[in-house]
């Protein structure tokens, strides 16, 4: 047997060469079959994984105290009261809004239905810029659709399979949303993108277009918030927090700024998808 | 053991050369083949070494493209900080058709297939369907656009322009093809269609969204004159050089064709952007900004590959004018306000001049037009409109008009200083002069009697001016008004970076003997000196010169040199300056006369409870499309104690239905009080309430 280091990898390497090449030459539904095929092979045994983590972490809620457990008992129970009161408010808001709107003839946004998703894998290698959630096809999940966490986007579903989804994150360099910076007198639109991921670096978005002549209130927080525009997110929902300081432009005529994502973004494990009851032209154009 | 070696059997034939043989025959074919390898080496060297240089030029040249990107425009403030003129973020759909070549090429195949397919002797045109295929494929893309932009209420339905196509990919494949020139433009709400396009197409490198700056005038109409507009080119050869980032851009055409080994055919300018009228003109060379620049490699096709350097694009220097968007927001409403009994606008100007440092605080014109329009393509209905309303004059610094009787004001210091008259001299005033065999009319049949100066300022008497007039004679009177400055060209000083001062008004007309032999070819008489008098005949002035001159007399001086940008130290030019040459008696009593006018006399309508004001009124006749008409003048300054803004108001009636001071002084009057509540607020009469400024 060989014991030239060289002469023993030729052989894998060739192979693994002509496989890369076979791969290359390969029809394009071909390839984009196969990956559905490890997608949906991959599935139950992310799903699996997922299930075992929340199995574990039910174990470790269940040897907790009994005093501490009925504690925090009492707290959700005061929380869901409180919830229930703003939950009636906001009906009466809507149920407001709607008679406005109909006085108006103005258009009615998008209603959506939600489908709450368990976060079944988010690889560290991508983990500012894709997650896969246990929710898909036969969910009733589409491509394109928001993905929230309470008030906080937190991306939208890029593909869907039959059980589960992919979403790509705010911070990821291919998402962009329009948005508002709450304070701003003029009200104009913004463009929020994901940026690249960058090692050793937060995570960030990009704000451009802010108007040349705004500036960040000092010492508050400023967040920023989708615009309700686009028919893809509604309006209100937030994005992020805008950095107080701004990047002049060459141009003169805007300025950019970086957006700091919710802490949320972090450590997601449940997420909620908003599925408009009426199919959306983003759906078709993806 | 060794075999003996065969003896040679001479009988034989030798079919083998002999080895001389064979080495002659090795040593010519060695020599051709060195001889040819040393000419193909001896060629590569000469290629490489010699001409290697040459080629690598020639290469680079090829592919390597420039394009130079011009700097956005400074912006215009007024003097308070308002933005008059600014730079908006168009935002516009652009294909990089660079990208779709293999999608083409397939739909040209496809196409080929179905030609063939449905005639099949027919050569198909190749060229023809490969522009048929691009066509179709861009549509495509712009239907995915229509469909993301469609709502339920307002479906959109953009078409690609097959011609502008085909254009595109003729002249500028460097640049990505616009298939949406303006999103504003597909909709009122640019916002919505600029936040519908993001959320709803997908982020990739072919269907994108891009964003040019265009100019953007805030407040519409309003200082259109002054401001002026930009017109958008394609080349910086299509601004005749009339950019000014011309110089600067064949600067940079130069570096960057030593740096990166450029050919003069290897740039292109994004669109240019140039001033055509008012400020944007005037200090081009200083709201213009700094091109930058995009190297970029080429392929084949000519498209874009890879970015090879950049740099960034300077934002020109920004302008402060003097003028107060307050001041000049009610100058031009009530401009526009002022109505002939018909109910049409008249047409007209007005100023105000800050009296110490001669900026101009307003300088409104009616007709106006809006320079946002200007800024693309201008729709020749629009032209046309605003050319048949003589929307394109400003009135104030080109409107030529007999001063009527806000000359007399000039006539009577020109009396006083030569001694014709006294300040306090009464002379009386009939309902008319007798000149020679014409009697001379004053505008009331009864006459005033006996009337002092003061008395002539309230009333506005002629008869005291024509007797003046005569006395004094025609010479020492255009003397007078020379003093004034005005028959000379108005100048608008420079700011840094200009070496020279702008010239905004000429044309000017002060009525001598000289002048009126050259134009009429006939003999000065009396009754010419009579009408100069009072500002009549071959009289012709602008609104602004007047302004100038009554701000000069609010000084007591003859000079006034105006400026559009605002320095809050500014000290006046000396040139030509010089004082009035009147006593204080003469002085006081011209201020009161002016005052009492405001009072009692032909000048109320300019009153304001609480600030005395000094004003005169003129109602001159002229001819308008040949019929007389009169021409409405109120010019004045306040406080008449302590002067510190001189105003002028002038506006062509239709017919001899318009006045003075009914007509002009209201115009007055709305931007004194404008003026007041700015500077003045403890002074505000309470009927006006005080408006908290535009944000």
């Amino acid at each position: 047997m060989s014991t030239n280091p060289v002469q023993r990898l030729r052989g894998p390497l060739v192979v693994l060469g002509l496989i890369f090449a076979t791969w290359l030459i390969l029809p394009t539904t071909f390839r984009i079959f196969t990956r559905e095929a490890f997608a949906e092979f991959q599935a139950p045994a992310l799903g699996l994984a997922s299930r075992s983590r929340e199995l574990v972490r039910y174990w470790e809620l269940n040897s907790r105290d009994t005093e501490e457990l009925s504690a925090a008992g009492r707290d959700l129970a005061r929380a869901e009261a409180g919830l229930e009161l703003r939950l009636r408010e906001l009906e009466s808001e809507a149920s407001e809004n709607r008679r406005l709107r109909s006085m108006l003839a103005a258009p009615t946004p998008p209603e959506f239905r939600t489908i709450v998703a368990r976060v079944a894998v988010r690889e560290s290698s991508s983990w500012w810029t894709r997650m896969t959630i246990r929710r898909g096809r036969t969910d009733g999940v589409r491509p394109g659709c928001p993905v929230v966490f309470g008030d906080c986007v937190v991306g939208r579903v890029a593909a869907v399979h039959v059980d589960t989804s992919e979403v790509e994150l705010i911070t990821s360099p291919g998402f962009r949303c329009s948005a508002f910076i709450e304070g701003d007198q003029s009200n104009r639109t913004v463009l929020v993108t994901g940026e690249p991921d960058l090692p050793f670096t937060a995570p960030t978005a990009r704000v451009t277009f802010i108007p040349y002549e705004y500036t960040p209130p000092a010492g508050q927080v400023v967040r920023v918030v989708t615009t309700g525009l686009g028919g893809l997110y509604p309006r209100g929902l937030r994005l992020g927090t805008l950095s107080p300081e701004l990047e002049e432009t060459p141009q003169g005529a805007y300025r950019n700024g970086t957006l700091q994502p919710g802490r949320e973004l972090l450590s997601l494990r449940e997420v909620s998808v908003l599925v408009p009851t009426e199919p959306q032209p983003y759906e078709e154009l993806r | 053991m060794i075999a003996p070696e065969p003896e040679p059997d001479d009988s034989s034939v030798t079919l083998v050369p002999s080895a001389r043989s064979n080495r002659s025959r090795i040593l010519k074919l060695t020599l051709i083949g060195v001889a040819g390898l040393t000419y193909l080496l001896l060629g590569l060297i000469y290629r490489q070494l010699i001409q290697g240089e040459l080629f690598t030029n020639q290469h680079e040249r090829q592919i390597r493209h420039a394009i130079l990107i011009p700097g956005t425009r400074g912006r215009i403030y007024d003097r308070n900080g308002y933005i008059l003129a600014d730079n908006r973020v168009r935002m516009s759909v652009n294909i990089d058709l660079g990208k779709l070549r293999g999608p083409i090429l397939r739909e040209q195949r496809r196409l080929n297939l179905q030609a063939k397919a449905s005639n099949p002797s027919a050569k198909p045109d190749l060229e023809a369907l490969l522009n048929q295929a691009r066509l179709n494929i861009v549509q495509g893309l712009l239907d995915k656009v229509n469909r993301a932009l469609s709502t339920r209420q307002k479906p959109i339905n953009l078409q690609v322009n097959a011609k502008a196509l085909a254009v595109h990919v003729r002249d500028r494949r460097t640049f990505p093809f616009q298939v949406v020139t303006d999103l504003g433009a597909v909709s009122k709400n640019t916002d919505e269609m600029f936040a519908r396009f993001v959320e709803q197409m997908p982020n990739d490198d072919v269907l994108r969204l891009d964003h040019e700056i265009v100019r953007y005038y805030p407040e519409g109409e309003m200082a259109a004159h002054i401001l002026g507009y930009v017109r958008e080119h394609k080349t910086v050869e299509d601004t005749n050089g009339a950019s000014g980032a011309a110089q600067k851009e064949a600067d940079l055409r130069t570096e960057l064709g030593e740096k990166y080994n450029l050919g003069i055919n290897s740039f292109t300018t994004d669109k240019v952007l140039t001033g055509e009228r008012g400020i944007e003109l005037t200090f081009e060379g200083v709201l213009a900004g700094t091109s930058g620049y995009q190297i970029w490699e080429r392929n084949i096709m000519g498209y874009t590959r890879k970015l090879l350097g950049r740099k960034d694009p300077k934002q020109g220097s920004h302008i402060v004018l003097s003028i107060d968007k307050d001041i000049q927001r009610a100058a031009e409403q009530l401009l526009n306000s002022v109505k002939d009994p018909h109910g049409q606008p008249l047409n007209g100007a007005a100023a105000m001049i800050d009296i110490e440092t001669g900026e101009i605080l307003a300088m409104a014109t009616a007709p106006s037009f809006d320079p946002n329009r200007m800024v693309g393509r201008i729709s020749s209905d629009y032209y046309d409109d605003i050319s048949d309303r003589g929307g394109w004059i400003n009135r104030a610094t080109q409107g030529l008009y007999p001063p009527g009787s806000t000359f007399k004001l000039i006539n009577a210091i020109a009396g006083l200083r030569c001694g014709a008259v006294r300040y306090d001299s009464v002379l009386d005033c009939g309902p008319f002069e007798m000149i020679g065999n014409r009697a001379y009319p004053e505008h009331t049949p009864e006459g005033y009697g006996p009337t002092d100066l003061e008395k002539m300022l309230i009333v506005s008497c002629n008869v005291w001016n024509y007797q003046v007039g005569l006395r004094t004679g025609i010479d020492r009177i255009a003397a007078e008004a020379k003093r004034f400055g005005l028959d000379e060209p108005l100048l608008v000083s420079p700011m840094d970076g200009l070496s020279e001062y702008r010239e905004i008004a000429r044309g000017m007309i002060i009525p001598t003997p000289a002048i009126k032999q050259k134009r009429e070819g006939s003999s000065w008489t009396q009754g010419d000196t009579a009408n100069t008098s009072i500002g009549q005949g071959l009289f012709r002035t602008t609104p602004l010169h007047m302004a100038a001159f009554i701000a000069s007399f609010a000084r007591n001086e003859t000079r006034t040199n105006l400026t559009l940008i605002h320095d809050p130290g500014r000290q006046l030019s000396q040139k030509g300056n010089e004082t009035t040459g009147l006593t204080a008696m003469q002085r006081s009593t011209f201020i009161e006369g002016m005052t009492r006018c405001v009072e009692e006399g032909t000048a109320k309508p300019v009153q304001i409870p609480g600030i005395r004001i000094a004003a005169k009124t003129g109602t001159a006749e002229y001819y308008r499309e040949g019929q007389k008409a009169h021409l409405a003048w109120t010019l004045g300054f306040a406080p008449a104690d302590h002067p510190r803004v001189a105003f002028v108001v002038c506006i062509e009636g239709e017919d001899m239905t318009s006045w003075g001071g009914a007509t002009a002084g209201p115009v007055a009057r709305g931007m004194l009080l404008s003026w007041i509540k700015r500077e003045m607020p403890a002074a505000t009469p309470a009927e006006e309430p005080a408006e908290e400024p535009a944000q």
